[in-house]
């Protein structure tokens, strides 16, 4: 038992990263319509970008310009907000008249560019990741809980509510779903929808950064094995039907306990199957979505 | 879709002496496009022309390659037998991603099928007894790749082997989408709705198409298994999934075409260009990001692709031409009665009902002509279309009587809640055989939403819909389309991609009893069907009125010629009965005049039932014989023309209470 509660424990941190992830996800598509496939790519971008700022350029790997954290952290977010600007403004308004699907075959496109430049620029070689989390542990009840563990949760919880504020009581959050309802109406009302959008796409691509810097040091810093991890952020999205953010976190905590549990649940331990907690993942979205399916009938939204 | 067919003998020539033009260096790639060709090609089919996006093509491709490995490894079986089980197993997964697609939509798909990608890449092409593991399965001994005929090992031999599959392949996916299951397709890609209401069993052609594109993909995965003597898992990645993806759009991811172009691009790129030249160095052999950028640059630029450039610079022409055209001559043209043939047919006893005064044909005595140009009303030499609406109207009299038939369509007591607002609150009616029915009311009146009942779109909470006597309140839209129902929307729900032609061949659906096999071979059967059936098409544009759009998209088309291509679909689908959504709104006075004369046509000629919604009070009180009145999702009042504008509840309903008082 106490083993599951560890696991559980340990699942948190996971949970609160889909959690950022997702966020970033689910903001942009209410803000603009654009459901960004290129979430994770931007988490694994930044985290190499702080890695190039921060690792010293004698240290291991071949990389860095010994910048040092408090300085490299904030130039890293810079960097990841400028990318959401530049994606937003050159990559997806040009599509925005465009079918739905063209502006998510835009974002699978820029997650393959960013993959394949991290590729090229830091290889595909495994790199230790800047830790900014401190050490150490604690042990109440008798069960094991790291430091970082704990620091990860308590920023995502904390960065969690500040978008929640920034979304509901905020004049800006006002106008970002002003715009996401109907984007002419708000440009009547004289909310600039082109900056809001891009705004959004600020905030959410800086929660990606942010996600990426604090999941490196949990693995290791791999262009390919970072876009992967960031895919349980979308089963989390579709918890929340891509719209609802509570929903979302609620589904990020279920995905992240069941990607730390179900590997070591007897069953499956016994039979060591592959990947039995991306399959449970899986199964578990898509049941989901089966049950919770809007009505079939009238899927396109007049007739 | 009905393009003429692409330069497929050349391409074949060309195929056959392709390995003796240039040398062994280039065997590789030779092969290698063929299997390419086919990866892609299963993407243009499901993306393409179904509108199901899927980021799980690789591990298709995966479960084929490992079928195929597994295969022979332990059951000696062979290529090419092995090919076909490996097509079958990947067509099984892929109907199971299919499943999902039911259900899940668009952007989850996209999702849903990201995550197949990924949970399928980590549990099942890692297991060991399946894959082999990280290192995959090699081909345990050499034997099987001999055949009695051939050496495998000779790269030319399997080059042909390689290409005989995918030529057989693209010939039949060719066939399909030239064929009653490719119209299926496209009409599905662009409204599930609309092709529903054609008769199209949506559920089945999703279904089948994930099974084709599995099918296909798998084929390509054991080929690629042969060639490269391993399947290892790392192969059918998620990175392999999104880069077919992009390299699908980015050779254009509409036609076969772009499927060829795209998979020499590909293998070019990845194993030529990055070979032998410099900016190897700088792309360390990675042509993900050369794709990556090539595709962000089509899809801005260029979103038809490669092959699209072609296409583009051809409807650049048409433009021209038929703006010069529609500059030239600023004319409607309006479909003319012949005389004759205002008459009910003998032998159409559904017609007959109105026999108060269907039969005169008198104020129509210009020469039978199929139709006429005519631009102002005023400037027309015969009879204006609104003169010889008011004869026709004024000498088939007052109608006071509708017919004893049995009524065709019965509806009772249906009642429609959306959450707390009821919609439909008990609304009874009748529509009997042969006769314009209307049903009216004041804006949020559920006249819509009933229409989407009886139709099926919407299930009713409670209440029965009868049809031709049959209880029909649950049965899926197509099978009510089969029974004999069609209609139109009100907010029009045509193909934008497809010609005016084109889309009225969707219609046809329902009439063309070819299965898929025969449409898979394009068998002498299929041909007939469509034959026969496109000349019901041109028959019925000409009697619309539209033949001179035929070949144009509908995109574009003025909103009256739009009307009637959505009529004429609705009509090719030989109704017993059409359902109208408001058809006139959005004509103007000669054009909605035009409209009712077609509508009398369509009722009188070609015997069908009509059921229409209608705002237009003018044209409801001329051409309906019978009229029902909702108001507030009630049964207000029922009647003849007559009777409902004299009705004082009526009146206040649309005017308002106080003046009537």
């Amino acid at each position: 038992m106490k083993h599951y509660i560890e696991l559980f424990i340990l699942g948190l941190p996971f949970a609160g990263l889909f959690a950022l992830l997702g966020t970033g996800v689910v903001m942009i598509y209410r803000a603009s319509k654009i459901l960004t496939l290129a979430q994770g790519a931007v988490a694994m971008f930044t985290a190499y970008i702080l890695y190039q700022l921060n690792n010293t350029p004698n240290g291991p790997g071949t990389h860095g310009f010994g910048i040092p954290l408090p300085f490299a952290l904030p130039l890293a977010i810079i960097f990841a907000g400028a990318m959401g600007y530049a994606i937003e403004r050159f990559l997806l308004r040009p599509l925005r008249d465009r079918a739905v699907l063209v502006s998510v075959i835009m974002t699978i496109g820029i997650l393959s560019g960013l993959t394949g430049l991290a590729g090229i620029i830091w290889s595909y070689d495994r790199q230790e990741a800047p830790n900014l989390t401190p050490t150490g542990q604690i042990r109440p009840f008798g069960i094991t809980i790291g430091y970082n563990h704990l620091a990860i949760m308590g920023m995502s919880v904390l960065i969690m509510l500040a978008v929640v504020y920034l979304f509901k009581r905020t004049t800006l959050g006002i106008a970002m779903r002003a715009v996401a309802d109907d984007r002419r109406a708000a440009l009547l009302m004289g909310i600039p929808a082109d900056r809001v959008s891009s705004l959004t796409w600020v905030i959410g691509t800086i929660l990606a950064g942010v996600a990426g810097i604090l999941l490196s040091p949990l693995l290791q810093l791999q262009p390919l094995q970072l876009v992967l991890i960031s895919i349980p952020a979308y089963a989390a999205v579709l918890f929340g039907g891509l719209t609802n953010l509570a929903r979302m976190m609620v589904g990020a905590v279920l995905v992240g306990v069941l990607f730390s549990e179900v590997p070591s649940l007897p069953v499956i331990k016994t039979h060591s199957f592959p990947g039995t907690s991306e399959l449970a993942i899986f199964l578990a979205v898509i049941v989901f979505m089966f049950i919770t399916g809007k009505s079939t009938q009238l899927q396109e939204e007049e007739i | 879709m009905f393009r003429k067919r692409g330069p497929r003998w050349a391409l074949i020539l060309f195929l056959l002496v392709l390995p003796w033009i240039f040398g062994s260096d280039w065997a590789n790639m030779e092969v290698r496009t063929s299997y390419e060709t086919l990866a892609l090609l299963s993407i243009v089919i499901l993306t393409g022309w179904v509108g199901q996006i899927s980021l799980a093509q690789a591990a298709l491709m995966g479960v084929g390659a490992f079928t195929a490995a597994q295969v022979t490894n332990h059951l000696s079986i062979d290529y090419p037998i092995h090919a076909l089980l490996a097509g079958a197993a990947a067509a099984l997964v892929a109907m199971a991603i299919g499943m999902f697609a039911l259900r899940i939509r668009g952007l989850y798909l996209a999702i849903a099928t990201l995550g197949f990608q990924w949970a399928l890449e980590a549990s099942f092409l890692q297991w060991q007894p399946f894959s082999g593991g990280f290192n995959g399965i090699g081909v345990k001994n050499a034997s099987h790749l001999r055949l009695p005929c051939c050496d495998f090992q000779n790269d030319r031999v399997f080059y042909y082997l390689a290409w005989a599959a995918a030529i057989v392949l693209i010939m039949m996916a060719a066939n399909l989408r030239d064929s009653k299951t490719g119209r299926a397709w496209f009409a599905i890609r662009s409204s599930e709705v609309a092709a529903k209401t054609l008769g199209i069993n949506v559920t089945r052609y999703k279904l089948l198409a994930f099974a084709v594109s599995g099918f296909i993909i798998g084929v390509a995965g054991s080929i690629k298994f042969n060639f490269i003597g391993q399947a290892t898992p790392l192969d059918y990645n998620f990175q392999h999934s999104i880069t077919y993806l992009a390299i699908a759009v980015l050779g254009g991811i509409g036609a076969i075409g772009g499927a060829i172009i795209g998979a020499i691009a590909y293998v070019f790129s990845d194993q030529w260009l990055f070979a032998h030249h410099w900016f190897n160095d700088f792309f360390q052999g990675k042509t993900d990001i050369l794709a990556a950028v090539l595709l962000v640059f089509t899809i801005i630029r260029n979103p038809a692709g490669i092959i699209g450039v072609r296409e583009d610079i051809r409807e650049r022409i048409e433009k021209r031409r038929t703006l010069k055209a529609r500059r030239a001559s600023r004319q409607v043209v309006l479909p003319v009665s012949g005389a004759q043939n205002v008459e009910p047919p003998a032998d159409e006893p559904a017609a007959e009902p109105m026999d108060a005064g269907a039969g005169a044909a008198g104020p129509l005595e210009e020469p039978v002509q199929a139709e006429t140009v005519v631009d102002h009303p005023i400037v027309a030499p015969e009879l204006s279309v609104s003169e010889r609406l008011a004869s026709y109207v004024q000498t088939r009299g007052r109608r006071d009587q509708r017919s004893d038939a049995a009524p065709m369509l019965e509806v009772r007591d249906v009642t429609i809640r959306f959450g707390g607002v009821v919609a439909n609150d008990g609304v009874s009616y009748e529509v009997r055989p042969g006769e314009i029915c209307g049903l009216i009311g004041p804006n949020g009146a559920g006249k819509t939403t009933n229409f989407n009942c009886v139709n099926g779109l919407l299930v009713p909470n409670s209440g029965a819909i009868r049809f031709n006597g049959t209880d029909i309140s649950s049965a899926p839209v197509h099978e009510r389309a089969k029974m004999g129902m069609s209609r139109t929307f009100q907010l029009m729900r045509l193909f934008p991609r497809l010609t005016v032609f084109e889309n009225i061949m969707v219609g046809t659906h329902l009439g063309n009893e070819s299965g898929f096999t025969a449409n898979l071979l394009m068998m002498k059967r299929s041909r007939n069907e469509d034959k026969r059936n496109e000349e019901r098409v041109h028959e019925i544009m000409g009697m619309l009125g539209i033949s001179q759009h035929a070949d144009h998209k509908v995109a574009g088309l003025p909103f009256g010629v739009l009307r009637l291509v959505e009529l004429a679909r609705a009509l090719v689908t030989q109704p017993r009965m059409l359902l109208l959504d408001e058809p006139a709104s959005g004509l103007d006075v000669s054009e909605t005049d035009a409209f009712a004369e077609i509508l009398f046509k369509v009722r009188d000629e070609m015997g069908h039932t009509i059921f229409i919604i209608e705002h237009d009070m003018r044209l409801v009180m001329t051409i309906c014989d019978y009229i029902y009145v909702l108001e507030f999702g009630r049964n207000l009042a029922e009647g003849f023309p007559h009777e409902i504008q004299a009705n004082p509840a009526v009146i206040a309903a649309y005017l308002g209470e106080e003046s009537v008082a």
